[in-house]
């Protein structure tokens, strides 16, 4: 049976709700999210990156000290199991990502914080890849299918309430911000599917594309995206 | 809880949202994401069915959510009655957990109302928004369980994300222009919405 949700039950609800002062942010969401995904999988620790406008993977919450570190680690040297969740957009597991050699620049660093195990999944909006949500163990550890698909399944969750929570928090520094995603989400999009069509790749790789574009060039991928559309080119191709 | 507040507003720049694209009234996308929330519950806290009940304008708890026949049956029998799993998690103000309730003498009118169907174990969690209890999470077996401490843990952590997903919806609501009833007496013209898993 579909889910079913009483609208008007729902209305009355968010009526009732709506007399109690304004506090919701996206970071305070996000942190719930985070925090009940560390109980939900009986993991030691989560987090979750976020890309900025040069589609560059930044820290965004954690629930702990050793996973804020993780996500700074990634940050400096551009490489991680969180990073390549996001650049592949899939899911990554690795059974001790302190050895791993997926990520040879970091391995130690991320062992010596005491993070093994660990499993990551990319998070969207509007299907764009926007960052990555990740949980780990403090021993090595073997992530089951079924594992796999649940942390896949609360990306999900998370997707839903990083729209909500972005749609609600109203800040004004937050709401210009959130305002320049709006205006170039259809180019980025256009972007990725004119990629796809001229190089024959597919959409994570068109994505890529674009992201290394704006990285390298150190514009924002909505402007990359921009140009791309009226000149047929990425920054870096010759005329 | 460590937050890097200059980090995240940096990193907002790359987010979109559909949900600040939508024309329509907030309820419609509302609905949306509670379902899908809630169909999410059912895979991840490894329920037979999951629903949620909430508290209206008046204070009265209304069956707002449901995965299952078998869900909407035992919200509306306990909306009717006004008593309940759900009922006491309100009064209690914590979780409630019912290994068999067809042989709870604590809910025995409730038992009789459902027959024939059968409802095994069920944990109803409060969720909270802003500290305030505004309903409850109800997870449901089709057979007697004695539900563990980590699938306690996981039901009350996630009933904090719905009420953190239920208080940013109204905060949303409240930034969006007050709409009229539709013909159908509904707030958004749906009735009730289905909305596929």
């Amino acid at each position: 049976m579909p889910t079913k949700v009483d609208a008007q039950t729902l209305a009355a609800s968010l009526n009732r709700l709506q007399e109690q002062p304004e506090g919701h942010t996206l970071r305070g969401s996000l942190e719930r999210v985070v925090d009940a995904c560390v109980q939900l999988f009986s993991v030691t620790g989560s987090g979750l990156m976020v890309a900025d406008a040069q589609s560059v993977l930044r820290y965004a919450v954690a629930s702990d000290g050793p996973g804020r570190e993780l996500e700074d680690i990634q940050l400096e040297a551009g490489q991680g199991p969180c990073v390549l969740a996001f650049v592949v957009d899939e899911l990554v597991d690795s059974y001790d990502a302190g050895t791993d050699e997926r990520w040879p620049a970091v391995a130690d660093r991320i062992g010596s914080l005491g993070i093994h195990g660990l499993l990551g999944v990319p998070v969207h909006l509007s299907g764009i890849p926007v960052g990555s949500l990740d949980v780990y163990q403090d021993h090595p550890y073997h992530w089951d299918e079924s594992e796999q698909r649940a942390l896949a399944r609360y990306g999900e969750v998370v997707e839903v309430m990083m729209e909500t929570a972005v749609a609600a928090d109203r800040a004004g520094e937050l709401a210009e911000q959130l305002n320049y995603a709006l205006d170039y989400r259809v180019p980025i999009e256009r972007g990725v599917g004119y990629l796809m069509a001229r190089d024959g790749v597919d959409h994570a790789e068109a994505f890529n594309r674009l992201r290394r574009a704006a990285r390298s060039s150190r514009r924002k991928i909505g402007e990359v995206a921009e140009q791309l559309l009226q000149t047929g080119r990425l920054p870096e191709e010759a005329t | 809880m460590a937050i890097d507040e200059q980090a995240l507003a940096a990193s907002i720049h790359g987010l979109t949202s559909t949900f600040r694209d939508y024309a329509g009234p907030p309820l419609q996308a509302a609905s949306a994401h509670l379902a899908a929330v809630v169909a999410a519950a059912e895979d991840l806290l490894d329920a037979d069915a999951v629903g949620i009940m909430l508290l209206d304008e008046n204070g009265t708890l209304r069956a707002a959510a449901s995965t299952s026949a078998i869900t909407a049956r035992l919200e509306q029998a306990q909306q009717r009655l006004g008593l309940g799993p759900g009922h006491d998690t309100i009064a209690r103000r914590s979780t409630v957990l019912v290994e068999n309730l067809t042989t709870d003498p604590a809910y025995t009118r409730l038992v009789a109302e459902l027959t024939p169907l059968q409802v095994g174990a069920v944990l109803s969690a409060p969720i909270r928004v802003d500290g305030a209890v505004a309903g409850n999470l109800n997870l449901i077996r089709n057979t007697a369980h004695r539900w563990t401490e980590s699938e306690t843990r996981a039901a009350v952590a996630y009933a904090e994300v719905v009420g953190e997903l239920l208080g940013a919806s109204a905060q949303f609501g409240r930034a969006r222009p007050a709409r009229q009833p539709a013909a159908d007496g509904s707030p958004d013209g749906t009735g009730g919405a289905e909305h596929a898993d």
